[in-house]
């Protein structure tokens, strides 16, 4: 305010519509830029996730082989039991229907068993009783038989009993 | 007609005219497409989110599985498990026997993944019931054993005399940790 | 920066006004990058606003938001005192509700301050953003001249004479003079000062009031030759000459009404200048010099009497210019924005 008694107006370029069209846009524009901002920032999320799911997918991957395996090792392991409590039972049950099938009259001495095969020693009144109440019964189970006697004193004869399967079965 | 616009409102005009061209190209060219590939990439995300959740419950169910065949296998896992101690053995199946030795025949011989632990008995029993009762406790051991061939009774005098084969399993310690 | 690049889209618009008599004039100036690409001027019949002059400048003023108007302050309490210190104003004037600006520190000129408002008040509808003093626009036209002479510089409006006396760019005596052919007696009695000297009524030109005992008077003074060669009695002789041929041109034809409209107005500036000059010499409140030459801006189209009046009458070198009042009344306006 050098010379004039007053000082001008202001000048400015913002009218009021200038104003209104600037706010307008500027609100719209920021709006869209939010949203875009807002897509960019979920894609990306997006593919982190799936990147984690892949992660997640892998780990899980090996947990399941590993569980799969403990799984059919314990299988295994009840398998193996199963099959050698079911080996010593049987061998239970065999002995004793063997043990069983042996006649009051004759006396065994000595019994070998083998996995393919069964040697008797014993005493027996006379060929007869072995031969009907021992030999017939042994010789229905085993495919090989042979018998071999020794005379003993009392007029008893000795025994020797060998059995065999023909059947190879595998050792367990 | 002459139309006459001041040049603000021309500057107006101009600017309105830019920034609508602005708007216009930004949320064609790169909104939409952007929004296109949210779709996607979010419909995808389900997609996988429910495959791995399959998948992981498929993970539980083995899981819960593989407990409870461990939960019920319990005796004969650690039966495997164990090392074979002969003293132990001895004096939990002296019941059976009158005399009962046992010695190590062969030091492990490893089938793949099982080591088998041979051993020699040489026992004496009163009658063979003890015998079958012998086998019927074995199966209940602390250990997985089985009775082998050739196996012996030897009458001398009132007991009879038996030498048998064990074989002793057990999981090779090595082979079940790495897997 | 910003507002630089802001700038440049737009081009200045200087509006200056100048309210003459019974019309206005209004030039419009378009200017950018230094130089006036274009201007305009008009002249509306009133004093006041009125819808053309409206229209007119609204037109211009559209065009950019860079615009300023200027008006020449034609308050009739207005005028120019040769100090700028404070405590030294109030000797010369009374101050109160004035309004007063310095001008490079030697002197100051002052307004009406309740006049501007009433100013802004008439403008509110297009606003108006400088009112310069006409004092200003003098001291800006002449400021060669007054840089290093002694001399009168005077601006003659249709309404008004602004006077100042420079010596050496220092001022030592001025008045805002009003021409008002309505109220002559009024003028008669204009009291600048506190005093009122006898010399001012004798040397008063009042047609009314001058009866034939006066100029029985005059007459009888110069029937004495001793007295002869004194100024004074050829003054009276040149004032009875005018008287009669003011009479004279009273039977005129109304088509010269005009001219002798003109001839009365510029007589009237003479005798108000004249009466200002005695004014200074004799009051004690500014230092006197002796008066030899007057610069005259004429801002209207005055007659050659005007010139012959100061010349032969009061025997001073008149040099004249012609001045475009709204052209430099928008030139002030670009001083003071610093264009």
């Amino acid at each position: 305010m050098k010379y004039s008694y007053i000082k001008p107006r202001k000048k400015s370029i913002f009218s009021a519509e200038l104003k209104l069209v600037l706010t307008f846009f500027s609100i719209t524009i920021f709006m869209l830029l939010g949203t875009y901002t807002f897509l960019l920032y979920k894609d990306y999320k997006f593919i982190e996730d799936r990147a984690d799911i892949v992660q997640q997918r892998y780990d899980l991957n090996i947990s399941l082989t590993q569980m799969k395996e403990e799984i059919e090792f314990i299988e295994k392991q009840n398998l193996l039991s199963q099959k050698i409590y079911t080996q010593n039972s049987v061998l239970k049950e065999s002995m004793r229907n063997l043990f069983d099938l042996v006649p009051q009259r004759i006396t065994l001495s000595e019994a070998l068993l083998l996995d393919n095969g069964l040697i008797l020693y014993g005493i027996t009144p006379n060929k007869d009783v072995y031969n009907f109440m021992l030999q017939a019964p042994l010789r229905s189970i085993f495919h090989k038989t042979y018998s071999s006697f020794y005379p003993d004193k009392n007029g008893w004869l000795r025994f020797v009993s060998t059995n065999y399967i023909e059947e190879r079965e595998d050792e367990n | 007609m002459k139309i006459n616009i001041s040049r603000p409102n021309i500057y107006l005009l101009i600017l309105s005219i830019f920034l609508l061209i602005f708007v216009f190209v930004f949320s064609f060219a790169v909104l939409i497409p952007e929004g296109k590939e949210y779709r996607k990439q979010r419909s995808e995300l389900k997609k996988e989110r429910r495959a791995a959740l399959r998948y992981q419950n498929f993970n539980n169910e083995t899981s819960e599985l593989l407990k409870t065949l461990k939960s019920d296998n319990r005796e004969v896992l650690t039966a495997f498990e164990r090392a074979f101690n002969e003293k132990r053995f001895q004096k939990q199946h002296s019941n059976y026997f009158s005399s009962l030795s046992i010695s190590k025949e062969s030091s492990a011989i490893v089938d793949d993944e099982f080591s088998i632990y041979e051993v020699n008995t040489t026992s004496q029993i009163s009658s063979p019931q003890s015998f079958y009762d012998f086998l019927d406790a074995l199966n209940k051991s602390d250990w997985i054993i089985s009775v082998n061939f050739p196996i012996n009774f030897k009458r001398d005098g009132e007991l009879i005399k038996s030498t048998f084969t064990m074989k002793v399993y057990a999981t090779l310690k090595d082979s079940n940790s790495t897997k | 920066m910003i507002s630089r690049i802001f700038e440049s889209l737009y081009i200045k618009v200087f509006v200056s006004i100048v309210v003459g008599r019974a019309d206005t004039t209004v030039l419009i100036e378009l200017y950018s990058k230094g130089k006036i690409k274009n201007s305009f001027e008009e002249v509306f019949a009133t004093t006041d606003i009125d819808e053309n002059m409206r229209e007119f400048i609204l037109l211009y003023i559209s065009e950019s938001p860079f615009y300023y108007i200027s008006f020449l302050d034609d308050s009739q309490n207005q005028g120019a005192i040769p100090t700028c210190n404070k405590n030294k104003i109030d000797f010369y004037q009374d101050m109160s509700g004035c309004s007063y600006r310095c001008f490079k520190k030697r002197w100051s000129y002052f307004t009406d301050h309740d006049y501007i408002y009433s100013i802004e008040r008439k403008f509110q509808h297009i606003g108006v953003d400088y009112i310069f003093s006409p004092f200003l626009l003098l001291a800006n036209f002449f400021k060669d001249k007054i840089a290093d002479n002694l001399a009168m510089f005077l601006l003659i409006e249709e309404k008004s004479v602004s006077l100042s006396v420079f010596n050496n760019s220092e001022l030592l005596y001025s008045e805002h003079l009003l021409l008002n052919t309505q109220n002559r007696e009024e003028l008669m009695y204009e009291d600048v000062g506190t005093e009122m000297d006898e010399s001012l009524e004798e040397d008063g030109i009042d047609l009314e009031e001058l009866d034939i005992i006066e100029e029985l008077d005059s007459l009888e003074d110069f029937g004495d030759i001793e007295d002869l060669d004194t100024g004074d009695d050829f003054e009276d002789f040149e004032e009875s000459h005018e008287i009669e041929e003011d009479f004279h041109t009273q039977d005129e034809t109304p088509s010269n009404e005009v001219k002798s409209d003109e001839l009365n107005d510029d007589y009237e500036r003479f005798s108000l200048i004249q009466k200002s000059i005695n004014h200074f010499y004799k009051d004690d409140k500014y230092e006197s010099e002796f008066i030899e030459n007057i610069y005259v801006a004429d801002g209207i189209g005055i007659s050659s009497d005007f010139k012959k009046y100061l010349e032969e009458e009061m025997f001073l070198s008149v040099y004249i210019r012609q001045i475009d009042l709204t052209r430099e009344l928008a030139s002030l306006a670009r001083m003071e924005m610093g264009l």
